[in-house]
């Protein structure tokens, strides 16, 4: 490190002309290594500043914003809360330092009217020294202009740390009461419900006032509740399988109490996974069985190579990964032959797999995808052709699984096409090996979990690539783009939920939809939990808020399954009784 | 003179077997073969030699059935935890990479490679506490692995 600084700063500095070095961190760290805690070593933060003359002083980390835009000349970010530093700014004559000062009051002033009147009078003073040369003014207007912007500066951080206390823990307890109902009785309308009217009555009271009683009586009105559930409570159900998987899923949650997990929380799956994997394959040595061998190989080789396909989390995501290979220019002819592979691959295993009777028009929707995926002809028009003939083939074989595969060949990336024959094939051999025990839905859904970082999506927003919206659009029309980014994010994880609701019965199918509804469930209240005992961790908004947004997008999408499931069940409520099970 | 020559193979299969795991558990396929390799070499003389020498297994099939059944005597107990414990050692040898510690020795294989020094260290204590004590000795009775394997 000091190696490279001192490289740097030699080539910097030996050109002309003025250069500017600033030397920071986001966090300090502690000597034993980790810095999620707020001990003197972890808050503090060395900053070294080469270039200018400045004095040695210790100013705050949302100073430093405000103070490198006046020093670089650059406009002050507009959510800067920051205060100008004399010492940090000591090159700066009187004049500059006056109306540097007088611009960041400005953008202070924007967002509290706290100093409205003082700021005003400093103008004064700023001005008169303009016109007068008079230096007491110039002092005057200085002294004013730094004690508004500190005590704005003050109010502003204090405001912007401010946390609804009452209102966390009334959502964690409601999302423990739903976790302990769901657990208890799934009734999509049963008398269950009213508390959740009751708690988003207290949300809107609480938006509009401020009266703390409310709550506390939300919360005995909960509680009350609660006890009358616990009663007829039946954990044993749920805990009697002797199956160890099962705590891949019941431990996981548990690690996002290490934010290093929740940004690579990819790592877990995939190493559960491949232990899951390499399990089955010792499993069929074992028993010498030479197909199986085979079948699993082939499966832990597949997702071993498909981990390094996108790369996501944190540490390594500057790793170059394979879809970066392929998508060199020159490499083009892999990439075409990469894509032909996958598209046959999908075929085959819907075939031969999945026993889905692909139609003739099928194949054709997968050419014409094929064509799309490699920029044969005009892109916007095949993709729009494609909906059309996919929308065609749903109408026409009601079959929605099929529906559902095509769909996700044309949103995904088309890199990423292997992984769903892959995730077909693999889901058929556990069902195979396992027919409907709790293993097929454990491994369904590690294998969900797995597939959704494959395929690029992590724990943090800036994983999204916006670019997959816009298939067979020319315009920015946010619904039709946010639908599109939707279905490909979760593309893969709805799939397994499909080909898992598909092994079962359709009597069964219910409790499946349970058994991911619970889960689901599950996974948030230990993400609220997390959330809420890190509240004031040094990373709260980089890591644990938007992770708890993602956690909520997973339970909206899944909301929209069951909704989507019943709303299928509803509109074929009227030939039920020849309902197939290959059909959903 | 033969059965030696047969262990000797038996545990280079072995150690290409471990290289395979090792690397569908995540590991590096070629970029850091000199590591990987190392680390299955000390998984193969920690774990899978003993089990070579002491109990004169020289085929993997063998092996997996040994493993997974209950033990005939003391020394067949402790071998095979001790196998099992350094193995279970180097699994969870990799939990602590991911950490955004950034120290230098959270890379591969070292975490891995201190896992199994663990594993093996306390599989040595743990049968020789039972060995000992014998107060374990119906522990292995009810085996864990034989209705799942």
């Amino acid at each position: 490190m000091d190696d490279i600084f001192s490289g740097l700063f030699q080539k910097t500095f030996k050109k002309k002309g003025s250069s500017l070095i600033l030397l920071t961190g986001d966090h300090g760290m502690k000597d034993t290594g980790g810095h999620g805690g707020s001990s003197y070593a972890e808050v503090h933060v060395p900053l070294v500043i080469l270039g200018i003359s400045c004095r040695n002083d210790s100013i705050e980390q949302v100073d430093v914003a405000a103070n490198l835009a006046i020093l670089l000349n650059l406009d002050i970010p507009s959510s800067s809360i920051g205060k100008l530093n004399r010492n940090f700014l000591n090159d700066l004559t009187l004049q500059q330092y006056l109306s540097a000062l007088s611009y960041n009051s400005k953008v202070l002033g924007a967002k509290n009217t706290l100093c409205h009147d003082e700021f005003l009078l400093a103008s004064n003073f700023h001005k008169t020294y303009l016109h007068t040369g008079d230096i007491t003014m110039a002092s005057k207007a200085i002294k004013l202009f730094e004690k508004c912007s500190a005590e704005l500066n003050d109010v502003l951080i204090k405001s912007s740390v401010k946390q609804n206390f009452l209102s966390m823990i009334v959502s964690v307890i409601f999302v423990v009461y739903a976790f302990i109902i769901s657990l208890t009785n799934f009734e999509i309308l049963g008398k269950h419900i009213y508390p959740y009217f009751i708690y988003i009555i207290l949300l809107l009271i609480r938006c509009f006032f401020d009266e703390y009683y409310v709550l506390f009586f939300g919360i005995s009105v909960i509680f009350i509740q609660l006890i009358g559930t616990l009663k007829t409570l039946n954990i044993s159900e749920y805990c009697n399988s002797d199956n160890t998987i099962n705590t891949i899923l019941f431990f996981q949650p548990f690690t996002w109490l290490s934010s290093s997990f929740i940004e690579e929380e990819q790592e877990y799956w995939y190493f559960s996974l491949n232990s899951f994997l390499v399990f089955q394959l010792i499993k069929s040595v074992k028993l010498q069985k030479p197909e199986f061998i085979k079948h699993w190989l082939l499966i832990a080789a597949f997702f071993r190579f498909s981990q390094t396909l996108n790369q996501t989390g944190d540490k390594w995501s500057a790793v170059p990964d394979s879809s970066d290979f392929l998508m060199k220019s020159e490499n083009y002819f892999i990439y075409v032959v990469f894509v032909a592979i996958s598209v046959i691959s999908i075929y085959l295993t819907c075939f031969y797999d999945y026993h889905s009777y692909f139609t003739f028009f099928d194949i054709l929707i997968l050419i014409v995808i094929y064509a799309f995926k490699i920029n044969m002809f005009n892109p916007i028009f095949l993709a729009r052709t494609v909906y059309l003939l996919i929308a065609t083939s749903l109408i026409i074989n009601k079959h929605f699984i099929n529906f559902w595969i095509l769909l996700v060949c044309l949103v995904s990336k088309s890199h990423n096409l292997c992984l769903i024959s892959m995730a077909i094939y693999t889901s058929r051999r556990i069902i195979e090996e396992y027919d409907t025990s709790t293993v097929t839905i454990v491994a369904h859904l590690i294998l969900g979990k797995s597939l959704f970082f494959m395929q690029g999506n992590g724990n943090s927003l800036s994983n999204v690539d916006v670019s997959v919206g816009y298939i067979g659009l020319n315009s920015f029309q946010p619904i039709l783009v946010g639908i599109q980014l939707l279905v490909n994010i979760y593309s893969l994880t709805i799939l397994m939920h499909l080909l898992l609701i598909n092994a079962y019965y359709f009597e069964k199918r219910r409790n499946i939809l349970k058994v991911l509804y619970v889960d689901r469930l599950y996974s948030m209240l230990v993400c609220c939990l997390v959330s809420f005992i890190f509240r004031s961790h040094i990373s709260v908004w980089t890591i644990y808020a938007p992770k708890l947004f993602i956690e909520f997008f997973h339970t909206v999408i899944l909301f929209l399954e069951v909704v989507v499931y019943y709303l299928v069940l509803f509109l074929r409520g009227s030939r039920k009784s020849n309902l197939k099970s290959s059909e959903l | 003179m033969e059965k030696l020559w047969k262990g000797v193979i038996f545990a280079i299969q072995m150690l290409v077997v471990l290289y395979v795991i090792s690397v569908l558990l995540g590991a590096p396929f070629i970029s850091n073969f000199e590591q990987t390799f190392m680390f299955s070499c000390i998984l193969t003389v920690l774990a899978v030699v003993p089990v070579i020498l002491y109990l004169e297994i020289d085929d993997i099939f063998q092996l997996l059935d040994v493993v997974t059944q209950p033990p005939k005597d003391s020394l067949h107990n402790m071998i095979i935890l001790q196998f099992e414990i350094t193995l279970l050692g180097a699994w969870l040898g990799a939990v602590p990479i991911p950490l955004d510690w950034n120290r230098e020795w959270q890379i591969w294989p070292t975490t891995c490679v201190l896992g199994t020094f663990c594993g093996y260290f306390i599989a040595n204590i743990v049968s020789y506490g039972i060995q000992s004590t014998n107060i374990f000795s119906r522990y292995r009775k009810s085996h864990r692995f034989k209705n799942v394997l």
